[in-house]
């Protein structure tokens, strides 16, 4: 078998940023191995109380600094300070939403308060800018900083001002900065108001509450072969960070009480 | 029956008589540089050029999705370039190719726990890229040694004439089966030597892998197997390769299964000797058909065209298809137009010019 997207990301890291860096430990398994999907610090991912996100392929750690993981409260000896999703979906003919599908993999990480990063290698097609709307969001209601990113360079910049307070601020400041207008942009061409934006995108917007709907239906969930349970998560993780101040409803009118149970 | 790191040193001892050496992170295979490129390449284990991540061929020297198809997979090729071939690989990576390696199986229970141990011995030798790290999972059943499996029937097939080839492709409905052996007559009948070799070596001819003459051999013939140490069962799984109709033989691999699950399957497997053992089958029940295998063979003979080419550079390469067409590469159906119309000795002319 060729090599999948995983590896591709795993080896380019290797090869731009070696196994070590500005005192930083890289923590990265091979794809036969599942130990990614343990909690850290045994494995790659991350969560709060008791609530895991999807693993990451990659985590920078300083080693011998105790830290206090939110998913269990336990007290490891290495301290995980970036963790990365990567993904060459980009050359893989993902356009449009499909991209959405692992943001949610190094948001557990922005959740306990680390740098969560989600890379998205250059490729044939773009970011989607509701992308980085969704990390930027993200940033400013979770306790750790989401990035999105397409070149390693930008991360190897972030990874060497880590210990650099001033330094490690201007750097998340500009992204943020960069991630937003990248959104905005986007949005005033497309929608100029949420009410446009809840009319084209599938989204009611009530005093206190909002419903996203879609076409989902319970062979999504359950058959590995379909992306689209993935996609819906991702969608998910968009219209709750993209309103972050009121309470969310998924639904889905295809589904029935019994594919439910 | 499991193989461990003794296990593993006993086998690779007793059937390919390599020397046992010792090393502060156990005992270790001694191999000249291009079996271990081919060993790394099939089982993953990785060269120790970093204690993180060692690199590993594995998977970069494919080259289609499908059989019967010519849709590029980023590896030998990358679009329109010929990119990630064992040259191209020893120009960036010289240790590769520069010494004998030491293959150490290193049992371990965790990642971190590996990850532990090679920063210790990286930093205990003066030359770490002459070590092959090979994993053995202990929390894995049948301690994820698959692809060791594969190694051991290439290596094995190889001697009966066959190029031969781990995770080949076939099809995204039936997978992509561990193990594959090819006799193409066209291949065996053109004055160039080319079986008895790992598929991959074809493209290490001007890394001085050396031709085999084949005797006595006349006829085309395909096989396929399925390897598993964690379960007995892949059956299933080989059926779904055989249904295709393009192979003649199916193999079971496994390292302590006793009998096939069919009288029409052998059985790849290891004796309490730690002897490899092939028990052939006993029906000789025709699995192929000839209309089918034939449109396979016409796709094999081109497919190896494209491991001979991958032994020039993406310039030589180029140049070679400016002077037969009078223009530039503009598509990937423009390379696979141009080397599916070379004959075996054109291109085998070519690799000689470069040598």
């Amino acid at each position: 078998m060729a090599l999948s997207s995983d590896e591709i990301i795993k080896r380019e890291i290797i090869e731009k940023l070696g196994h070590s860096i500005n005192g930083l430990k890289l923590l990265v398994y091979p794809e036969s191995s599942n130990e990614d999907q343990k909690i850290f610090p045994e494995g790659l991912t991350f969560g709060v109380n008791g609530v895991a996100y999807g693993s990451c392929d990659a985590c920078w750690i300083f080693e011998e600094e105790k830290w206090i993981n939110p998913f269990n409260n336990k007290t490891s000896k290495d301290c995980p300070m970036v963790a990365l999703e990567g993904t060459d979906a980009l050359n893989r003919g993902s356009s449009g939403n499909a991209q959405y599908q692992r943001f949610h993999h190094a948001l557990g990480a922005v959740k306990s308060g680390l740098i969560g990063v989600y890379y998205l290698r250059k490729g044939k097609h773009k970011i989607q800018e509701d992308l980085y709307g969704m990390a930027y969001f993200a940033s400013k209601t979770e306790k750790g900083v989401y990035l999105i990113i397409d070149n390693l360079d930008e991360l190897k910049e972030l990874l060497i001002s880590i210990n650099k307070k001033s330094k490690l601020d201007k750097f998340i400041q500009n992204k943020m900065k960069f991630m937003h207008q990248k959104f905005k942009n986007r949005f005033d061409k497309s929608y100029k108001t949420w009410e446009v934006f809840a009319e084209k995108r599938s989204t009611i917007i009530k005093k206190n509450y909002i419903i996203k709907f879609s076409g989902r239906m319970k062979r999504n969930f359950t058959d590995g072969s379909q992306r689209a349970g993935h996609i819906a998560v991702g969608e998910m993780f968009l219209t709750k960070y993209f309103f972050p101040e009121k309470f969310f409803y998924y639904l889905w009118p295809k589904m029935t009480k019994a594919d439910m149970t | 029956m499991e193989i461990d790191s003794k296990k593993f040193l006993e086998i690779m001892q007793e059937n390919f008589s390599l020397p046992i050496v010792k090393t502060s992170l156990g005992e270790g295979i001694k191999m000249d540089c291009l079996g271990a490129f081919i060993f790394s390449s099939v089982t993953g284990a990785g060269y120790l050029d970093n204690p993180a991540y060692p690199f590993t061929p594995k998977g970069l020297l494919k080259l289609f999705y499908n059989a019967l198809d010519y849709k590029f997979v980023t590896g030998l090729f990358d679009n329109t370039t010929i990119k990630n071939t064992p040259y191209n690989l020893s120009l960036g990576k010289k240790f590769i190719f520069e010494s004998d390696k030491i293959i150490i199986p290193v049992e371990f229970n965790s990642e971190r726990e590996l990850q532990a141990k090679l920063k210790k011995f990286f930093s205990e030798v003066s030359n770490p890229t002459d070590y092959i790290i090979q994993r053995i999972e202990l929390s894995k059943k049948g301690n994820g040694m698959e692809p060791f499996m594969e190694y051991l029937i290439c290596e094995t097939m190889k001697k009966e004439n066959y190029i031969v080839e781990s995770q080949i492709p076939l099809s995204h409905r039936e997978g992509s089966p561990d193990f594959g052996g090819y006799k193409i007559k066209s291949l065996i009948n053109s004055n160039i030597s080319l079986n008895k070799i790992h598929l991959i070596e074809l493209s290490m001819i001007r890394l001085g892998v050396k031709r085999n003459k084949l005797q006595g051999e006349k006829c085309s013939s395909f096989i396929v197997g399925e390897a598993k140490t964690s379960t007995t069962e892949m059956l299933k799984q080989l059926n779904k390769y055989l249904n295709t109709k393009f192979f003649d033989e199916g193999f079971e691999i496994h390292p302590s299964k006793n009998v096939a699950s069919k009288d029409y399957l052998n059985l790849f497997t290891i004796d309490s000797n730690n002897k490899i053992l092939l028990i052939r089958r006993k029906s000789k029940i025709k699995l192929f058909d000839e209309k089918r295998q034939k449109e396979y063979e016409d796709w094999l003979s081109n497919y190896v065209k494209y491991y001979l080419i991958a032994n020039l550079t993406n310039d030589e390469f180029d140049r070679f298809y400016q002077d037969y067409n009078h223009k530039q590469i503009s598509s990937i159906n423009d390379i696979v137009k141009f080397v599916n119309n070379l004959t075996y000795e054109e291109i085998f002319k070519k690799i000689r010019e470069v040598l």
